[in-house]
């Protein structure tokens, strides 16, 4: 598959999000690990097929089943080991479309090679093409440079130059190109007012500046004369559980429990507002891909904020992962459930959901429809009715 | 799949070990891998683990990392034995092998008896029938024999504890126990008012694994359930007897034979090839092959080897040296594909765990390696129709305008017993139906055209009856017909 422009950034961060839906902390962390009857265990049956097996045997391999086996059988899809190999893809994907001037960028022949500017990036605004071969930037050589260094130098603040060096097939002479680097963040917010002063804000996935950007929007719509707020978390996957702390915040009076988290050992930590709550009605969106911190949302409105949630059962994930970097020094990765969270009123939806308050199907055609298409969304459309009678 | 009577024997263990049934280990050094390895052995291993093989110091961190964070941070409380065992079975699903394989102290013990074919206990072969554990036969010369317990024994409880409600494993799990102890047994019988009481005192049993017969012209045949500590002994027993008796030629029936010991095949051969022959190779990783030569004389008669798709491993090699080394005939169908040799080790700490490794391949005397090929018979033979059928489900009552399996199992019997349906696609048509009033009005049974439990029991019955007669056996009846021509 090929997937270009926009399209592929979104899929890519989605892509990564959706792996690692919910809280992302990065920890090297020095737990105890196995007991010295557990070490001799394991290595003595890895040392029994290194000797023994028929076969030539792949470590690398069999370090990862190993680790793979073990967790499988807690049989916790959101418990996940990702090994070097995954986490090296990962790492190329991520540099491929982060330039900071809005490429996507290979190595092809040893050159640093656009597959294609991005749409309406400073890069597709200064000219650059698609198999433009980038050879310096502002007077330093790529020449011999690791994609992931090259991307470090095309890299750079917004506002600031990058000339570029460019050959161009077809065109004799090295082109120069200059182009301003903007930010190249994807957008997760998006507002919309609607008829009757009701303001629309949908939030595609609850990433670093979800929030601030959830409440610059927010802000601007009380601004225009907002009078009632839908915030639609349809479709959205979850994501960082902070971010979705500090969307409910401010929404939330002050001292109203926004979630509660619960370990193992059944200590919970509760998350209390320290906002001033809104004095209008909010309408929550849900459908059955609203996850994780899309629930929580959902459930936070509904029993901290007197909110009404229309549309779909959502998903049912009501738990926290956490993911740990491994001793290995390989780059790989443990993403782990660490905790179970609760609404504020303390319902777990682990694998249940939660209920909306009126229930709205979408009609048949409207899933194959653009979801701008407000006259076909029938549960839009329930969500204004009730706020125009509120 | 219809069980002969005899194949039932073994079903009580069977049944238990039924996951590693066809991965019954062929075993290079029998007699040493169950044994205890001493405390030396052990701690050398060890040694050699940590010095020269398994992961680097950072490696093992790494699983180590991993199993704290699982210990400390995943939200429920995990045993931490089965998380490492997950991480031994892990390792071993990467290597691709299905006879790599580590067994639980559990399944250790469930295996090792299967594989030595003896366990402790009152050597009785039972089964559930009514819900109450059966007799169906007692082993020959077994402390069950001994003390009077018969077929058709009804098993109500065992020194005072109740039978009634638990599965046959778990009976059989309560009737078992150690050499010397006693199972106070309470039976009920046809014919006897009230329950009787009979005192067995455990011990060894010994699972019958040849069983012998001279047919019709001479034609010695000896059927090998498996190759087991002393199956290699009671196979020549009998042989001697059978040559006595005067055979001219032999049929060695290996169908269904999952394998066993390596030795024990090897051992079993050897007389049978000319000195100097070549029984079977084996190769290791490296690529060297070790021959194993026949020390002995060979016979002067043709031997046939009855194969099926159930013949793997040891009766592989079996199958393989009879045709390569003594120019001896297959018959039947393709064998299983089991062309590797596993080992048994204690796994490095002293819980019971075991870890089988493949840790060779065997090539036939011409050095064929069979693995996941089989050894194609010289003759192809199928077995008749209801030989592959599943027993009739009683759970349902089949009658005009049924569809599935069931009524397709049906058919198949209806046909197999001489009442046509004249379709075997699983619709119980008024054709079918038609067949099925035939064959209760000839057997006295109320002529209902439906398939209750009464008419299941009457055509399950006859089917066995024909399963267990050797003219329906038409693989057996193309090696009497093959020796006969010879």
């Amino acid at each position: 598959m090929f997937f270009r422009g926009r399209t592929v950034i979104m899929i890519v961060t989605l892509s990564m999000m959706i792996g690692s839906v919910f809280t992302f902390t990065v920890v090297n962390m020095n737990t105890t690990g196995f007991t010295n009857v557990e070490l001799k265990k394991i290595s003595s049956v890895i040392g029994m097929i290194e000797e023994e097996h028929y076969n030539q045997v792949d470590k690398t391999k069999m370090l990862d089943a190993a680790i793979r086996g073990m967790v499988d059988w807690l049989e916790d899809p959101y418990t996940v080991y990702y090994d070097a190999e995954h986490m090296k893809q990962m790492d190329e994907l991520n540099y491929r479309f982060s330039s900071g001037i809005g490429t996507e960028i290979a190595m092809e022949e040893n050159r640093v090679t656009v597959i294609s500017p991005v749409k309406n990036s400073p890069s597709e605004q200064a000219g650059i093409q698609a198999r433009d071969q980038i050879i310096s930037v502002n007077g330093e050589s790529l020449e011999g440079l690791s994609l992931k260094e090259a991307v470090l130098k095309l890299r750079g603040p917004k506002g600031t130059h990058a000339n570029l060096e460019i050959i161009r097939p077809g065109v004799t002479e090295p082109l120069k190109i200059t182009v301003v680097r903007n930010n190249l963040e994807v957008e997760t917010v998006h507002l919309e007012m609607l008829e009757g002063n009701i303001g629309k804000m949908k939030i595609d996935q609850f990433s670093q500046y979800t929030a601030q950007h959830f409440h610059e929007g927010l802000r601007e719509l009380e601004d225009e004369g907002m009078q009632s707020l839908i915030i639609d978390v349809r479709s959205n996957p979850g994501g960082l559980l902070n971010s979705v702390v500090d969307v409910l915040n401010p929404l939330l009076e002050n001292g109203k429990l926004i979630v509660q988290v619960e370990d193992k050992e059944g200590n919970r930590k509760q998350f209390f507002s320290d906002g001033n709550g809104k004095p209008y009605p909010i309408v929550v969106l849900t459908n059955h891909g609203s996850a994780s911190a899309s629930e929580i949302l959902a459930g936070a409105i509904k029993d901290s904020a007197d909110g009404i949630i229309v549309g779909e059962n959502t998903f049912g994930k009501g738990t926290v992962q956490k993911t740990f970097l491994t001793a290995g020094e390989d780059g790989s990765q443990l993403k782990i459930t660490t905790e179970r969270w609760l609404t504020p009123a303390g319902r777990v939806i682990h694998e249940k959901g939660i209920e909306p308050d009126i229930l709205v199907e979408q009609p048949l055609f409207f899933a194959t429809n653009s979801l701008e298409s407000n006259h076909s969304d029938l549960q839009l459309q329930k969500a204004v009715e009730i706020l125009k009678q509120s | 799949m219809v069980l002969k009577r005899s194949t039932v024997t073994i079903l009580i263990i069977l049944s238990m070990i039924i996951g590693a049934v066809l991965s019954i280990t062929i075993v290079n050094w029998s007699t040493s891998i169950f044994a205890e390895q001493d405390e030396t052995e052990q701690e050398t291993m060890k040694e050699e683990t940590k010095d020269t093989f398994g992961f680097t110091e950072t490696d093992l961190k790494k699983m180590s990392t991993v199993f704290g964070i699982i210990g400390n941070d995943y939200y429920k409380e995990m045993d931490k034995t089965e998380i490492i065992d997950g991480a031994i079975r892990g390792m071993l699903a990467s290597l691709d092998d299905p006879y790599t394989v580590y067994y639980d102290a559990e399944q250790s013990k469930m295996f090792r008896e299967a594989v030595n074919s003896s366990i402790t206990g009152i050597g009785a072969e039972v089964t559930m029938e009514d819900n109450r554990v059966t007799v169906v036969s007692p082993i020959k010369d077994s402390p069950a024999e001994q003390a009077g317990i018969r077929a058709k024994d009804q098993i109500i409880s065992v020194n005072g504890e109740s039978l009634e409600g638990l599965t046959l494993n778990d009976a059989v799990l309560k009737i078992r126990g150690p050499k010397g102890t006693q199972a106070k047994l309470e039976i009920l019988r046809s014919g006897f008012n009230e329950t009787i009481e009979i005192i067995v005192v455990r011990d060894q049993i010994d699972i019958e694994t040849i069983q012998s017969e001279m047919l019709e012209g001479n034609i010695g045949y000896i059927e090998i359930k498996q190759f087991s500590q002393h199956t290699s002994d009671r196979f020549h027993e009998d042989l001697t007897q059978l040559e006595s008796e005067g055979l001219q030629s032999l049929i060695i029936d290996v169908r269904n034979n999952p394998g066993g010991f390596l030795d024990t095949a090897i051992e079993l051969l050897d007389p049978l090839l000319e000195e100097g022959k070549i029984i079977v190779q084996v190769e290791d990783r490296q690529g060297n092959r070790q021959e194993t030569r026949s020390k002995q004389g060979g016979k002067p008669y043709s031997i046939v080897v009855l194969t099926n798709n159930g013949s793997a491993s040891a009766s592989e090699i079996l199958a393989g040296a009879i045709r390569e080394s003594a120019d001896g005939i297959i018959v039947g169908e393709n064998t299983f594909g089991k062309g590797t040799v596993q080992n048994t080790f204690p796994s490095g700490v002293n819980d019971g765990s075991e870890l089988k490794v493949t840790i060779a391949k065997w090539l036939t005397p011409n050095g064929n390696f069979i693995n996941e090929v089989g050894i194609e018979p010289d003759y192809i033979v199928e077995q008749p129709a209801f030989y592959t059928v599943a027993p009739l489900r009683k759970d349902e009552v089949l009658s005009l305008e049924s569809v599935g399996e069931n009524v397709k199992t049906l058919q198949i019997m209806l046909e197999s017993l001489g009442f046509n349906p004249e379709r075997s696609d699983g619709f119980f048509d008024v054709k079918t139906e038609a067949a099925l009033k035939n064959f209760q009005a000839e057997n006295g049974l109320s002529v209902t055209g439906k398939v209750d439990e009464l008419t299941a029991n009457e055509i399950e019955k006859q089917i066995i009856a024909k399963f267990n007669d050797p003219e329906n056996d038409y693989q057996l009846q193309k090696a009497i017909k093959v020796l006969s021509g010879s």
